[in-house]
């Protein structure tokens, strides 16, 4: 063994010639590479050495040489362990002394503090790993919240995986609309035997009066028996009793938890008070439970649902109107329910063909669960691949940096295996050092985790589901920790198995050539070029996404949304019980409106673009039937909205209660009814009557700006009782200028309307593109993410190879090489390094944008122009990475690096 | 005694006192192989020395380039007076103890010798 460390044989260096101080064995010399501070480095290598040139004399080359290696690892011993613990130099000394005072059994304190100690020798590095480890963590940490918040946490209802909705499915399908009617639940109930309790509710606005100012709020009505399905108890009071499902005496509420506190400050005594809601009282029986969770979501209580038998809802059994939720009987599967119910829904459809269509002739059950977190389902998918993305991205970082460390530490490795650390104490130490780093990256990385988190939640369109129930809880952290520990052991370890096949002796000799085995650099430029390929995926995936967002923009929603104020109302019931007082109240509130300064126009609709809720019907045409969406404007509408009339007229005041029937068709509705042919002065069916067309209007963007306008069918409000209705005004000035304006007009015409759901219409655009935005956003921040580890991952090992090959370009610049071919060279071999790997991304991204093309509007998913720029910028930058280490380099003091080696 | 000195501790400042102004590393090595017989590592030494030195024990500095032997520089060290004051202190308490116990633990080191 230690023959081998008689490196004697390696003259011609400038060293020997200054003096004839003899040269320390290469083994030696490597040994004491261990010390960790430079000057006390070579004072003790001057003394070996001087020491060693007596010894050679006077004992002979192979004894001296056995001597002074020795010498050497005790003086690395002695150097850590005195820094270590100062007590502890004085144990003895000498080859055995030596495995008794450390190198082989020394704790995981030591360890760690080594780690500690590696970071002050190697801050870039280790601050390269900490920066990945610390973004791979709050990412993760920030997703797996959400995700467990959201899809795999319970709703916190007993046994919840028991509770379903019920809907009506066509033969094998999904259903249309996870609606039903009355009748079709009451059979339900009274006839099936597959739920120990099934409920329906809707929800619907309600005026309270009583503060100061009238306040609109959102309540469910609910069948007898929704208690029973989602199996809770009151927090005050009691739940509503089944005598109260009797029209009559069906004016009792029960408050949600959220109101009760928000509204009367959790007052006790409240229970048994009256409240004023649209005009009708209403006695509070009980408070709900405090949940993180409300079913139905985000409504302010319950009232019975007691229709009088006289009532369309007992009348039209067609009409569907409610969500049916219901609780699995013990003992039965969703299967099996499902299969007892479609059993008694197909006797159901023959008793009632009218009512039941071929659509609804079975009955699905979707657990609770499920319907609950549906709508967030494809933003945290998005979400979690993208996590995925970063935490592969951060491992395989920290593998890079690690592994090009490893490399240059190779022969301090050699020497704690040579000095009688085994394998397993190797790889401990690795794996120790590396969890220190982790462990600091990952501590800073669970602080920004919250902050992550809460950007993510505001970033995912419409909101999240149950997002008040997220939180960054123990369960989290401890898997973003164990994703941490993992990440640091599986990069500590590569390079702890790398030894394996680690020559001592080859290792040794041949330090000033270490620019790393065929292997290691082969895997560290796979694990970059990979980072490239993924950076040049993503970036190519936001541009793509990025211009889909700027063209939705730029598309011609078919209206003027500049200058433009939307905001909802909705007289109560009790208050306007007809059409004519309904007419009266519409026409004071808009001619008002018109009529005040700074508002140019006045107009109303049921719904307006861009808001939610939408109403459908069948548009009868000559026996043909058309399912069309209804809207119930007001006179001024089209105007206000600043669309246009294609033929015929609008609605004016004198298409009243008592007048002729009249309807408006969009030019889509037009188009699919009549052909080519005008339809103003033609009629058209719904819901019994038959209505004459009086104009064709523009089409209009509704619900989205890349969808293609769907058939409408206009109605006066004057003929047809709505109650909610937005209001759209247009102004001179700033559209939030208008608000007090309306305030005060209605608080003149009727003090107890609340005016809510104010937005500007060019907002309300602006909401409809969330889903894009986040794609772009999203895509947009992780290219980057992953640029930006790409960009760490190429300067490293370029930084690397660059160290590694100090003694050479020293060498050149001494002979007068030129810096220029310096620099040349290591942005040649950078050049290499990314132009493979952006290759392979370049190829990657052509193959995946052929799934693209449904999420992206008017640009080809295949775009010349952003395969062709992407990946140009991206080199561009991997070699603006490389050129900070070849400039450098050039800087080289010649002598100062051959002497260093 | 206001500080703990250990053993090596002692045995370095002893031998910075006695070379005065020759109190190098490998000298200081040297010093203490002759008078202990063990062999102590530049290592152990100057790491020691460095802790000395941090506690104001001793002062240190850089000789001038040697003509001869080729090696760069060297490091020298002095005790100071507080050093000087800590090894007194602790020569003395270990004085007291030992006093009058040589012979015995002679014969105990003989009787020792013979049991085996």
């Amino acid at each position: 063994m230690s023959g081998r460390g008689d490196g004697d044989g390696r003259a011609g260096l400038p060293g020997d010639r200054r003096g004839g101080l003899p040269r320390l064995p290469a083994f030696a010399r490597a040994i004491l590479l261990l010390i960790p501070v430079r000057d006390r480095r070579s004072l003790i290598a001057d003394d070996l050495a001087e020491e060693h040139g007596r010894a050679r004399r006077e004992k002979g080359r192979f004894a001296a040489a056995t001597a002074t290696i020795w010498a050497a690892a005790e003086s690395v011993a002695d150097c850590w362990l005195g820094e270590a613990s100062p007590r502890s130099v004085h144990g003895q000394l000498g080859p055995r002394g030596l495995r008794r005072t450390g190198l082989r059994s020394g704790g995981w304190p030591r360890d760690i503090q080594f780690g500690l100690r590696m970071i002050r020798r190697e801050p870039i590095v280790s601050a390269a790993v900490i920066v990945t480890v610390l973004l791979g963590v709050s990412a993760t940490a920030a997703v797996m919240s959400v995700l467990l918040g959201v899809l795999v946490r319970p709703l916190p209802f007993p046994e919840s995986e028991r509770i379903v909705r019920v809907e009506r499915a066509p033969e094998g399908g999904a259903a249309q609309y996870p609606v039903v009617g009355i009748g079709d639940l009451t059979d339900w109930r009274e006839l099936g035997t597959a739920f120990s309790a099934i409920a329906g509710w809707r929800t619907i606005g309600l005026t309270f009066t009583g503060g100061d100012t009238p306040e609109r709020i959102r309540v469910a009505t609910v069948t007898r028996g929704l208690d029973r399905v989602l199996d809770i108890t009151p927090t005050a009071g009691r739940l509503l009793a089944d005598d109260e499902f009797v029209p009559g005496n069906d004016r009792s509420i029960v408050l949600s938890h959220a109101f009760w506190v928000r509204r009367f400050g959790a007052d006790a005594d409240l229970v048994g008070r009256t409240l004023t809601l649209d005009a009708r009282p209403y006695r509070v029986v009980g408070v709900l439970p405090e949940l993180p969770f409300d079913y139905p979501a985000e409504v302010d209580g319950w009232i019975p649902l007691a229709p009088p038998p006289d009532s369309w809802m007992w009348q039209y059994r067609g009409s569907s109107f409610m969500t049916a939720v219901a609780r699995i009987a013990p003992g039965l599967t969703l299967e099996a329910a499902e299969e007892r119910m479609t059993g008694l829904q197909r006797s159901l459809v023959e008793e009632f063909p009218r009512d039941n269509s071929e659509n609804q002739a079975t009955i699905r059950l979707v657990r609770l669960h499920d319907v609950v977190v549906a709508p967030a389902r494809p933003a945290i998918t998005v979400l979690s691949l993208s996590v995925a993305v970063v935490l592969a991205l951060a491992c395989a970082n920290v593998g890079v940096i690690l592994l090009a460390r490893a490399n240059g530490r190779r022969g301090e490795l050699a020497v704690r295996s040579v000095l009688g650390g085994s394998r397993g104490r190797i790889a401990r130490l690795l794996v120790t050092e590396t969890l220190v780093l982790a462990a600091i990256g990952g501590a800073v990385g669970l602080l920004l985790a919250g902050p992550a988190m809460r950007a993510l939640i505001a970033l995912v369109p419409n909101g999240l589901p149950r997002a008040d129930e997220i939180a960054i809880d123990g369960w989290v952290l401890a898997a973003s920790l164990a994703a941490i520990a993992a990440a640091g052991i599986v990069a500590g370890l590569v390079p702890g198995l790398a030894l394996r096949r680690l020559d001592v002796g080859v290792e040794l000799r041949e330090r000033s050539r270490r620019s790393g085995g065929g292997t290691q650099r082969l895997i560290r430029n796979c694990l970059v070029g990979g980072q490239l390929a993924l950076s040049v995926c993503l970036l190519i995936g936001a541009t793509l996404f990025g211009r889909t967002l700027l063209n939705l923009r730029a598309t011609d929603p078919g209206f003027e949304p500049n200058g433009r104020l939307s905001m909802r109302v909705a007289p109560a019931e009790a208050r306007y019980p007809t059409l004519e007082d309904v007419a009266g109240f519409y026409r004071s509130l808009l001619d008002d409106l018109a009529a005040s300064p700074g508002i140019r126009s006045a107009g109303a609709v049921n719904f307006l673009p861009f808001t939610s809720g939408e109403w459908g019907g069948d548009l009868e045409v000559g026996g043909e039937r058309y399912d069309a969406r209804i809207r119930i404007s007001w006179p001024g509408y089209y105007e206000t909205l600043g669309s246009r009339i294609v033929s015929g007229r609008a609605f004016d005041w004198r298409d009243g209660v008592d007048g002729p029937r009249v309807a408006i068709l969009n030019e889509t509705a037009a188009r699919s009814a009549f052909g080519d042919e005008s339809p103003v002065g033609r009629t058209v069916e719904f819901g019994d009557r038959t209505r004459e067309v009086v104009g064709v209007v523009a089409d209009v963007q509704h619900q989205s700006l890349s969808e293609p306008p769907v058939p409408e069918l206009h109605l006066p409000g004057m003929q047809q009782l709505e109650y909610s209705t937005s209001v759209i005004v247009e102004t001179e000035g700033d559209p939030m200028s208008a608000v007090p304006v309306a305030r005060d007009v209605l608080e003149r015409i009727d003090p107890s309307v609340a005016l809510t759901g104010v937005a500007t219409m060019e907002e309300r655009i602006a909401t409809s593109v969330a889903p894009e935005r986040f794609r772009a956003v999203l895509i947009g921040v992780l290219g980057a993410l992953a640029t930006l580890l790409a960009l760490i991952g190429v300067y490293g090992v370029m930084s690397y190879t660059v160290t590694q090959q100090w003694r050479e370009m020293g060498i050149r610049l001494a002979l007068g090489a030129p810096g220029t071919s310096i620099v040349r060279d290591v942005l040649r071999s950078a050049a290499k390094l990314s132009a493979l790997g952006i290759a392979f991304g370049v190829l990657a991204a052509w193959w995946a944008a052929g799934s693209l093309g449904g999420l992206l509007y008017g640009v080809p998913p295949r775009d010349a122009s952003s395969f062709v720029l992407v990946p140009a910028v991206l080199l561009c930058a991997g070699l603006l990475a490389a050129l900070v280490p070849a400039l450098r380099a050039t800087r080289l003091d010649p002598l100062t690096t051959i002497r260093e080696e | 005694m206001t500080k703990h000195i250990g053993s090596l501790e002692q045995l370095l400042m002893f031998a910075v006192f006695r070379l005065g102004d020759a109190a190098h590393g490998l000298a200081l090595r040297r010093e203490l192989e002759e008078a202990t017989g063990r062999k102590v590592s530049p290592g152990a030494v100057y790491t020691t020395m460095d802790r000395l030195e941090r506690q104001g024990l001793v002062s240190s500095w850089i000789g001038e380039d040697r003509p001869v032997g080729g090696g760069r520089r060297r490091k020298f060290y002095r005790l100071e007076p507080q050093g000087a004051r800590a090894l007194a202190e602790s020569y003395a308490s270990l004085s007291t103890l030992a006093e009058g116990t040589l012979p015995g633990l002679k014969r105990l080191a003989t009787g020792a010798g013979s049991a085996e």
